[in-house]
C-alpha cells in the first residue's frame, strides 16, 4: 500500500444523537464546532465528555495510479467507529486501539468531492466497554474516558497485489540454530502469475550476517498464505539486554513477476529473532535461557495521543536505567513507538488484553472479545519484545470462567508461540482454594500490598511471577503544585483523594514514629516509606529466586495523569523518592539481607540471611560483600566482611548474620 | 517505652570495576507494635476490586468501596459475621501472650440494630495435603473478643484483650477483625493498633 496523505486536520464536530440528516453530503455543518483530528476530544474543548460525537470533513479523490484502489485507514478510534462517505454506509469498528481500513473506490464522487462523516461513540458505561484501564483503574482520571479519532486518518493506493500481513516466528534447533518460520499473506487482484519472492534478513542494529533467499510461487487471484521455514546459520538473535544485544534484522520481502520482471509488491519490517517458552508455573525461558524478571507495571498516559516517541523513550529508559529489563502492560494496548523501543532497548514486555476488573459477562461480550483480541495480536505481532499475553487483570471468577478463559484459548489459536494466560490474581484471595488447578494455572500470577509491617504470608510454595506489589507515596512538591495543592499544610487531602490518593491521611502522623512538619517533608517521608517497602520485597523475592519467584514486577513506573498512586515516577517524567531504591534494588548483581527485621521488641534475637544474587550470564568471580549492623550513634555491633562467588544466573545464601 | 533505632549496612565492592554499593536498612527496636490503618497495606486499596470483594462475595455480602479510602466500610446484607480486615500480619508473637487491642470504628443503621466488633488471631498452617500450592490454611489462636459498638454513626474508640492460649511454633500470627450486626448496618474502621 502506498499512502497518499492523511485527512488530518479541522474537522466539523458536534455532540449528541443525530436527529436524522448528519450522514447527508449536503448538510450544511458550517454551525459546528471545529476539532483537531488526530486528537482525543477531551483535549479538544470535551473534557470529561462521554457520549455520541459527530465528524464531518471533505476532500479531494487523490490521483492514483492505474489500477490502483483507493483505502481509508483509521489508524485509531476510539470507541465505537461508524462511517459514511457521500452517504454511503461504509461500516463499524470497536475498540480504542487499533486500525482499520476501508476500501472506498466504489464510493467516490464522480465530482471529486468526498464528504466523510464518522460517528464515534464512547458511551459512560465503561463496563461494557473493552477499553482496560483507560477507563477503569485506580490509577486514572475518574471522571475520564478518553474519546475521538485519535490517530492519523490516511488514503491509501492499494496495489494489485499486496502484502495484507507478515509474521515471522522464531524456534531454536539443537539449541541454537534458529529457525525462522515466514507466513506472508498476499492479496492478488489479477490473474495468476509466477512469481519470484526474494526475503533478505539486514542487521538494523548490529554488525552481522546478511540472509537473502528466493522462492519461486505461484500468485492467484484472491487471498493466499506463503509459508516458509529458513534456518539461520550464525544469525544473532535477540535477547533482553541484561543477557545480550537486542539484535533486531529489517526482514524485506520483494515480490516480482518472473515472465517480465515486474514488482508485483513489497513488504519491510523489523524483525527479532527469539524463542520463548514456558517451564513449570510461570518460569519463563528466553532462546532456552531461564530469565528472571525484574519488572513494572506501566501504562503511559490516559490520553495516548499526547504521547511522543519521545516520551515512550524517556520511560523506557527510565525503567532501563533502574536495572528493569521487563514491563507489565496493564489493561491497556500502547502505541507501536513503546513496543519498537522496547524492541531496541531488550525490554520484555508482558502484555495484558483490555480487560481490566470484572464484567457482566454475556455472549456479545465474548464476541466482541474475541474481535478486540484479534486487533491486539495482529498489531503486537511482530514485536520480539511482546512475549506473553495476560487476558486480565483482577477481575472475579465469572469474568475468568466465562471471559477469559475462552479469550485465552482464542489466544492461543492466534499466537502459538508466545505464553498465554487467563487472569492475574491476588495471592490472598480464598476462594483460590476451591478453584480447579487442572484448568489453569493464572494463580501463579499473584499480587500483594503487605507492608513493612509485616510479613508476606502464603507465599511459600509454587514458583509463580508476582505481577503487583505496591506502596504509595507522594510525588515531588512540583507535582502537588500543578495539582494544585503545592502551597498547603497542612495537605488538602480532599483534592490529594481526588487525584488517587488514599490511606494517606493518616501517614501525616506517623510512619515509622517520623512526623511530618511540612510538605517536602511527608513527600520524603512517604517516598522513604515507599522505596524502603518495595526494595525489601524486592529483595525477599530476589532471594528466592527460581525457588518459590520466577519474576516480579512491582506496581507502577509512573503515572497516566497528574496523580499521587504507587507509582516511582511522577506524570512530568520526575523520579519519586522510591525510584532510587527501586534501582538500587533492581541492581543484576546484588548483595542483600533477606527480610531483615524492620520492628524488633527488646531482647529479641536477630537473625537475617545474608544472599548474593547474580542475574546476568556471567559469573560474579572476587567481589567483596560487608555487612555491619550499626546503633543509631554509629557504634558497629557486628561486622562481617565475606568473598563472594556466585555462578552466572543464580543466587545463593551466604551466612545468616546473628 | 523504651525504643532505639539500628542500622544493617551492607556494601558490595566489585573486584573488577572496585565499585563499591552500599544499601542501609533500618532496624526499629520498639515494645509495642502499632498498625496503623496509614500503611496502604491492608487490602483497602482492594476494595471494591480484588481479593476483599471475592472473599466478602462468597460471605454473601456486598461492600461498598469508600471513595476517600480513609477507612474500610462493609455494608452487611444479612446477620452474619463480615470481616472488615482480613490477616494483617503481627509478629514477634506466640504462646502465653495477651495483646491490647484497640479499634476506632463507627456503626451506621436503625437506631435497635446491635452491632458487635469480633476480632481474633490466626496462625498459618501449611496445607500439607499439597505442599507445592501457595495456598496456605490458617488455625485460629484462641477465642475471638466481642466489643460492643453503638450504631449510631459516631466514630468509637473500643478496646479488647487478645490471648493466645497455645498454638504452634514457627507459625505466622495473623489478626483479623470484623463484625455482626443486622443486615441494615454499614460499619467503618478507621484505626487499629495492637501493643504487647
Amino acid at each position: 500500500m502506498i499512502r497518499l496523505g492523511t485527512l488530518d486536520g479541522r474537522w466539523r464536530f458536534k455532540t449528541g444523537e443525530n436527529p436524522g440528516d448528519y450522514t447527508l453530503p449536503t448538510l450544511d455543518d458550517s454551525s459546528w464546532d471545529t476539532i483537531l483530528v488526530p486528537a482525543h476530544w477531551h483535549n479538544e474543548g470535551y473534557p470529561h465528555f462521554s457520549g455520541e460525537g459527530w465528524y464531518r470533513t471533505h476532500f479531494e479523490s487523490p490521483s492514483r495510479a492505474e489500477g490502483d484502489r483507493l483505502g481509508l485507514r483509521f489508524a485509531a478510534v476510539d470507541y465505537w467507529a461508524h462511517v459514511w462517505l457521500n452517504g454511503i454506509d461504509l461500516g463499524e469498528h470497536e475498540g480504542y486501539f487499533a486500525p482499520f481500513m476501508f476500501d472506498i473506490t466504489p464510493h467516490l464522487s464522480p465530482s471529486g468531492d468526498n464528504v466523510l462523516v464518522v460517528q464515534v461513540r464512547n458511551p459512560p458505561d465503561v463496563a461494557n466497554l473493552i477499553k482496560g484501564a483507560v477507563t477503569r483503574w485506580d490509577c486514572s482520571d475518574p471522571n475520564g474516558n478518553p474519546g475521538g479519532i485519535w490517530k492519523s486518518v490516511e488514503l491509501l493506493a492499494i496495489t494489485p497485489t499486496e502484502f495484507t500481513s507478515v509474521s515471522t516466528r522464531t524456534t531454536l534447533v539443537a539449541g541454537d540454530l534458529p529457525i525462522l518460520h515466514l507466513t506472508a499473506a498476499v492479496n492478488h487482484g489479477r490473474e495468476t502469475v509466477a512469481a519470484a519472492l526474494r526475503i533478505s534478513l539486514v542487521p538494523q542494529n548490529f554488525q552481522g550476517r546478511t540472509f537473502v533467499f528466493e522462492k519461486r510461487v505461484g500468485i492467484h487471484p484472491g487471498e493466499q498464505e506463503l509459508c516458509f521455514d529458513f534456518e539461520l546459520p550464525d544469525a544473532a538473535l535477540w535477547w533482553p539486554w541484561d543477557w545480550g544485544h537486542p539484535s533486531l534484522y529489517t526482514l524485506t520481502l520483494d515480490l516480482e513477476a518472473v515472465d517480465d520482471g515486474e514488482r508485483l509488491g513489497q513488504a519491510v519490517q523489523s524483525c527479532g529473532l527469539r524463542e520463548i517458552t514456558r517451564g513449570d508455573h510461570w518460569s519463563v525461558y528466553v532462546n532456552g535461557q531461564h530469565v528472571f524478571m525484574r519488572g513494572t507495571n506501566y501504562l503511559s498516559d490516559q490520553y495516548m495521543s499526547t504521547v511522543t516517541p519521545e516520551r515512550y523513550r524517556t520511560d523506557v529508559e527510565l525503567a532501563r536505567d533502574a536495572n528493569m529489563n521487563a514491563f507489565l502492560v496493564f489493561g491497556n494496548v500502547e502505541k507501536h513507538d513503546f513496543y519498537r523501543i522496547c524492541d531496541e532497548h531488550g525490554m520484555l514486555v508482558m502484555q495484558y488484553f483490555s480487560i481490566q476488573y470484572s464484567y457482566n459477562v454475556n455472549p456479545s461480550l465474548v464476541e466482541r472479545g474475541y474481535a478486540v483480541l484479534e486487533d491486539m495480536v495482529a498489531m503486537l505481532d511482530i514485536h520480539p519484545s511482546v512475549i506473553a499475553w495476560v487476558m486480565n487483570g483482577e477481575g472475579d471468577e465469572r469474568t475468568r470462567t466465562l471471559l477469559s478463559v475462552p479469550l485465552a484459548r482464542r489466544c492461543r489459536q492466534l499466537d502459538p508461540t508466545r505464553l498465554v494466560e487467563t487472569a492475574s490474581f491476588p495471592i490472598m484471595s480464598q476462594y483460590l482454594l476451591n478453584e480447579d488447578p487442572s484448568t489453569h494455572d493464572h494463580r501463579a500470577l499473584r499480587s500483594h500490598y503487605t507492608g513493612l509491617t509485616g510479613r508476606m504470608s502464603g507465599q511459600t510454595g509454587a514458583n509463580s511471577l508476582v505481577h503487583e506489589f505496591a506502596y504509595m507515596s507522594l510525588p515531588s512538591v512540583d507535582m502537588l503544585r500543578e495539582i494544585g495543592i503545592g502551597h498547603i499544610w497542612p495537605p488538602d487531602w480532599e483534592i490529594i483523594i481526588a487525584h488517587n490518593g488514599r490511606a494517606l491521611d493518616l501517614s501525616q502522623h506517623e510512619i515509622e514514629g517520623a512526623v511530618a512538619q511540612s510538605l517536602e517533608e511527608l513527600v520524603d517521608l512517604t517516598g522513604r516509606y515507599a522505596g524502603e517497602a518495595l526494595r525489601y520485597y524486592i529483595d525477599h523475592y530476589r532471594s528466592h529466586r527460581f525457588t518459590y519467584c520466577n519474576g516480579l514486577y512491582h506496581f507502577l513506573l509512573t503515572d497516566c495523569w497528574p496523580a499521587v498512586t504507587w507509582s516511582i515516577v511522577d506524570y512530568q517524567r520526575r523520579p519519586k523518592v522510591a525510584y532510587a531504591y527501586v534501582k538500587e534494588a533492581f541492581s543484576p548483581v546484588n548483595w542483600m539481607p533477606d527480610c531483615p527485621p524492620v520492628f524488633c521488641v527488646p531482647g529479641q534475637d536477630l537473625e537475617i540471611p545474608l544472599h548474593l544474587v547474580n542475574d546476568l550470564p556471567q559469573d560474579q568471580i572476587g567481589h567483596v560483600g560487608n555487612a555491619s549492623l550499626k546503633d543509631a550513634q554509629g557504634n558497629t555491633l557486628i561486622e562481617r566482611s565475606y568473598a563472594l562467588d556466585c555462578r552466572a544466573n543464580s543466587g545463593n545464601q551466604v551466612d545468616v548474620l546473628h | 517505652m523504651r525504643s532505639a533505632d539500628y542500622y544493617l549496612e551492607m556494601s558490595l565492592v566489585n573486584a573488577e570495576s572496585q565499585e563499591v554499593v552500599h544499601h542501609t536498612y533500618r532496624i526499629l527496636v520498639r515494645e509495642h507494635h502499632i498498625v496503623p490503618l496509614s500503611e496502604p497495606d491492608f487490602g483497602f486499596g482492594g476494595i471494591g476490586y480484588g481479593w476483599f470483594t471475592h472473599e466478602l462475595a462468597d460471605a454473601g455480602v456486598t461492600c461498598e468501596r469508600d471513595d476517600d479510602q480513609t477507612f474500610a466500610r462493609i455494608c452487611g446484607r444479612r446477620a452474619s459475621q463480615v470481616r472488615l480486615l482480613n490477616r494483617i500480619p503481627v509478629r514477634n508473637v506466640g504462646t502465653g501472650d495477651c495483646l491490647q487491642l484497640t479499634i476506632v470504628a463507627r456503626a451506621t443503621g436503625e437506631m435497635a440494630s446491635l452491632c458487635q466488633i469480633v476480632a481474633g488471631l490466626e496462625y498459618t498452617e501449611p496445607n500439607e495435603l499439597n505442599p507445592c500450592s501457595d495456598v496456605v490454611c490458617f488455625g485460629p489462636a484462641g477465642a475471638p473478643v466481642r466489643m460492643s459498638l453503638p450504631s449510631n454513626g459516631m466514630w468509637h474508640t473500643l478496646q479488647a484483650s487478645l490471648c493466645i492460649p497455645a498454638c504452634p511454633v514457627d507459625r505466622e500470627m495473623h489478626l483479623w477483625c470484623g463484625f455482626e450486626g443486622a443486615a441494615d448496618l454499614t460499619v467503618d474502621l478507621r484505626g487499629l493498633e495492637l501493643m504487647r
